[in-house]
């Protein structure tokens, strides 16, 4: 299968840059898998968990709090507003996280809060640590 | 003249005031390692950031459907000027730098017929500024509680802005900062917010290698390029802060470095001072021991 470069950078750092097979994101619109020589498009991302394939395996997953993603034939960056390594973050990050998205969504006034705070926590429960 | 004694004191003084600055500046560099750190490494979200901007930019053909952040109000009459200052003080002429650009610009403003507003962020700057400026100061925010600059820190002086903007309080946005160069140098830079100035310039040559291609957005291109406007505000103040706070340790420890270097100079002659009185006194002694052994 043919790679291409795939970027995670929030405001901080850059969380991962290295060759994909195939990346899984979470679109506003839904879920959306990037392969190889996809077409051009800016997407906007909803909290949720971004996977990295690599021969058919997972090779990173990150949890990120909405974000966007500039998809392009040979190479993709997301720009997350927040970004979690899951396969290293301690136990401790991720229980504030979870709490922070039950307080957002016990907070929610508008439906789009609604909507990006139950994203999130959908996301975070699915996430086996 | 000073009595020995005195001497003594007075460089016992300076020691111990060497022993202050040496251990300001060991903490300046340590801190300046991690703020250069951070600075370096928030800038891909910034340059990736504004490609997409740039992208979303060129690709606008109808002028009404142009965000107020990018367009501006249409006017030009009111200017907020946003003075990013450190918390505290004893670094060079970091804080009245950044102080003097702003207050050069207030008042030129002020002579072209606008009205100026002034946000200060952090507390030296404004302690500067107030004494001119205080019935101009709309407000201040202090950084004392953020100990590790995060996004959401910025975040919190965009909402302010935006709402302000929204609020129809101002027009035009301008930060003022100090962009770290070198351990050395900083320069106090000003930038311009609201509108939204990207730059025409950003590498042509990219621009070539890779034709346009036409692009797909979800959900729609307007959209988009008001969320990253929003967030474009945002990321461009994290940069101040951090350039800021890069700056600042920057400044502290050369100024730390100096002032060493001079309690040193200062301690050398105070030293050679005392020797040169305790001879004499010494002597005076051995005079008076001499005469009056030869008087008997």
């Amino acid at each position: 299968m043919n790679k291409f470069t795939f970027e995670l950078v929030s405001p901080e750092r850059v969380l991962v840059s290295e060759c994909s097979e195939h990346v899984i994101l979470p679109g506003i619109a839904g879920e959306l898998g990037v392969l190889y020589g996809h077409l051009p498009c800016v997407v906007m991302l909803k909290p949720g968990i971004v996977s990295m394939l690599l021969g058919g395996s997972i090779s990173g997953r990150f949890y990120i709090r909405g974000g966007l993603a500039d998809v392009r034939p040979n190479d993709t960056t997301v720009l997350a507003e927040y970004a979690l390594n899951i396969q290293n973050v301690s136990k401790e990050i991720f229980t504030k996280e979870l709490s922070l998205a039950e307080h957002a969504l016990a907070k929610a006034s508008d439906e789009e809060a609604y909507f990006s705070a139950q994203s999130s926590l959908d996301a975070l429960r699915s996430v086996n640590l | 003249m000073p009595s020995l004694k005195d001497l003594r004191n007075r460089i016992a003084s300076v020691k111990a005031t060497r022993k202050i600055t040496k251990a300001m500046q060991m903490v300046a560099a340590a801190k300046l390692r991690r703020a250069q750190e951070s600075v370096t490494s928030s800038r891909p979200y910034a340059s990736r950031m504004e490609k997409v901007l740039l992208n979303l930019r060129n690709g606008i053909t109808s002028q009404e459907s142009v965000p107020l952040l990018l367009s501006g109000s249409g006017r030009d009459r009111v200017h907020l000027l946003v003075v990013m200052t450190a918390e505290r003080g004893l670094c060079g002429g970091f804080n009245s730098s950044i102080a003097r650009l702003a207050r050069q610009d207030v008042l030129r403003l002020q002579e072209a017929g606008k009205t100026v507003k002034l946000l200060c962020v952090g507390r030296k700057g404004y302690d500067i500024l107030k004494r001119q400026f205080s019935d101009i100061m709309m407000d201040r925010i202090d950084l004392k509680e953020m100990k590790q600059l995060a996004f959401s820190d910025a975040e919190d002086i965009a909402n302010n802005l935006l709402k302000k903007f929204e609020g129809n309080e101002f027009d035009v946005c301008t930060i003022y900062f100090s962009e770290f160069i070198s351990v050395i140098s900083q320069k106090p830079t000003s930038l311009q917010l609201i509108p939204a100035r990207i730059s025409e310039t950003s590498s042509p040559e990219e621009d070539k290698k890779s034709p346009e291609l036409l692009c797909d957005f979800e959900p729609s291109e307007g959209e988009i390029l008001d969320f990253l406007l929003n967030r474009n505000i945002a990321t461009q103040l994290l940069r101040g802060l951090l350039e800021n706070s890069a700056s600042e340790q920057g400044a502290r420890m050369t100024a730390m470095d100096n002032a060493t270097r001079n309690a040193g100079d200062m301690i050398d002659k105070l030293t050679i001072n005392y020797n040169r009185q305790r001879q004499a006194q010494i002597t005076k002694e051995l005079i008076e021991i001499i005469s009056g052994a030869e008087a008997l």
